[in-house]
């Protein structure tokens, strides 16, 4: 199924929006139209931002304007994105990226287990059997620079956000928040509860370890595995 | 090296056009809030126009240059002084190794762009020379710092060519300001203009809004009548850029600058026309503002005046210096 609405968000970028919801199969449509127009960009296409439901498409319309003689660039946009998205496409054709990253769970990290254990009336035990026992799929990176929004979350670890936001998670961090999981880059505040740290660094040198669309499986690793995974990385 | 920072000032760092391409990893555009003018400080001393600029934030910078040198300076906020004599503003100027450049305070404006002949060299990072500390792209510009100029093109020593080298110089021509000093900023409707209740959506264009402390490069808190949803819901984070205003749940707008994040959650009740964007960029926290919205398409069209503007101010001094 296509995108069911377009719309402007400036004069230099036009979003498409499928159902509203956050969903898997959704999301692929979304990366789906996202490598069909990189890889068959129109003149002046500046690049794509995949978010959960939508694409926003980001142009410069003098470029359009003086190079295809179109006199209205986002009109332009518009009949392209039409004809392009029109070509039907099965969402199971995306290439998913398959990543495993190891977290560890112990307290020095996992500061808010204990917090979620009672709120969920879940033991730690199980709450990291679960947040393991799942794939992941990144739905977008934002918030900071490498910070992947992944979901769902098994229903029992759904949780709604802290009413008062940390100051300082730390880097690293992997944590949860609504029915969504996350590892937050760099440190700064936050509003979802850290069930541990990975070694891996998120962003490092410019790159970015996750692409929007990959599938994520975390397994558990212990603190000694940390701190040499920790040593390798630097 | 060519300059040396001897007083840091209030906030300035190296920006060009923009970091492009990356958004979809979370790392915001940045690069010069006012491209305009930053744009304009690049093509009077024979630079492209994106090459990175030194952005001033209101006054208080002092340098010295260790080298002799071809720069320029536009925008506002601030006005460049050398020793005690007012350097001019919107024309290349020469000067000599040793010259003291300090930046005074200037009621107009929040932003000055000082462009040097060749563009700041700091190390390209991800396509582009802007400073965003946190993906770990440049530093904040503090004393002590070196800054170097590039290689100045062709066109830059031609400019130099019909200058007095033996003391500070100003071209004989310059770019004529028109003024961009005022108070209303247009804008079109955003995705979310209809879930606003008509009382906040009337608000919206008909009272003004006070830009408040709380305001730097990521964006504006702004502060007034609150603005508040009709129809309530909940919304599924996108993509944001700049010139966005978000409405916070507390009922006050966020206008989004050059290091906004790259997505948001929340309603967005209007977009600042890109041509707009400069007047935003020299607005300072106390000074208000007032909205008024035109058609998408009287925006598209304004954009690419404003970019056959810097084109014309471009093929104009490649003919000038070539006669």
């Amino acid at each position: 199924m296509g995108p069911t609405i377009k719309y402007r968000i400036s004069e230099k970028a036009v979003t498409l929006a499928w159902e509203e919801k956050i969903d898997i199969d959704i999301h692929r449509q979304v990366m789906l139209a996202d490598e069909l127009i990189s890889n068959f960009p129109f003149a002046g296409w500046i690049e794509n931002v995949p978010g959960y439901h939508t694409l926003t498409i980001f142009f410069d319309p003098y470029i359009i304007v003086k190079q295809t003689r179109s006199s209205d660039a986002f009109q332009f946009v518009e009949d392209y994105l039409d004809h392009i998205i029109a070509s039907p496409e099965d969402p199971a054709s995306f290439e998913t990226r398959r990543v495993r990253v190891p977290v560890c769970y112990d307290p020095e990290f996992g500061i808010d287990l204990e917090e979620v254990s009672g709120l969920l009336k879940i033991g730690i035990d199980d709450i990291i059997h679960e947040h393991c026992n799942t794939p992941y799929h990144v739905f977008m990176l934002g918030f900071q620079p490498g910070f992947p929004y992944m979901g769902m979350l098994p229903d029992v670890l759904k949780i709604p956000r802290k009413a008062v936001p940390s100051i300082k998670i730390p880097a690293g961090t992997v944590a949860i928040g609504g029915q969504q999981t996350g590892i937050y880059p760099f440190d700064s505040p936050g509003g979802w509860y850290a069930l541990g740290r990975t070694p891996i660094e998120l962003f490092v040198n410019g790159k970015a370890f996750f692409e929007p669309g990959d599938e994520v499986i975390f397994y558990p690793i212990d603190l000694d595995e940390y701190h040499k995974m920790k040593s390798v990385e630097h | 090296m060519s300059i040396k920072i001897t007083k840091p000032g209030i906030y300035s760092s190296v920006q060009d056009q923009g970091r492009f391409g990356f958004r979809r990893y979370g790392v915001p555009v940045s690069g010069s809030m006012d491209k305009f003018a930053a744009g304009i400080a690049n093509l009077l001393i024979g630079n492209s126009r994106n090459e990175a600029v030194l952005e001033i934030t209101l006054h208080g910078l002092e340098f010295i240059f260790l080298q002799d040198s071809l720069v320029s300076f536009a925008g506002g906020g601030s006005r460049p002084y050398a020793d005690h004599h007012a350097l001019d503003m919107y024309k290349a100027i020469w000067l000599p190794k040793d010259t003291v450049v300090n930046f005074r305070h200037h009621p107009d404006g929040c932003r000055l762009y000082m462009g040097i002949a060749g563009g700041w060299s700091e190390p390209l990072f991800m396509k582009s020379r802007s400073c965003f500390p946190t993906a770990g792209a440049g530093k904040v510009i503090k004393a002590g710092d070196q800054l170097s100029g590039g290689l100045p093109s062709p066109l830059a020593v031609k400019i130099v060519g019909e200058m007095d080298t033996s003391k500070i110089s100003m071209a004989g021509w310059g770019y004529s300001e028109t003024s961009i000093r005022t108070d209303i900023v247009r804008v079109i409707k955003g995705p979310e203009w209809d879930l606003f209740s008509e009382d906040s959506r009337n608000s919206w264009l008909r009272s003004s809004f006070t830009v408040t402390q709380s305001s730097n490069r990521m964006g504006y808190r702004l502060s007034g009548d609150p603005l508040l949803l009709g129809v309530k819901k909940e919304m599924i984070s996108t993509a944001v850029t700049m010139g966005m205003v978000q409405v916070t749940p507390d009922g006050m707008p966020l206008l989004l600058m050059a290091d906004a994040q790259t997505i948001g959650g929340y309603p967005r009740i209007a977009t600042v026309i890109d041509a707009d964007l400069p007047v935003c960029a020299q607005i300072k926290p106390g000074d208000k503002i007032r909205f008024k919205e035109v058609t998408p398409h009287f925006a598209e069209a304004l954009y690419i005046e404003k970019e056959e503007q810097l084109l014309r101010l471009e093929h104009l001094i490649n003919t000038k210096m070539q006669m």
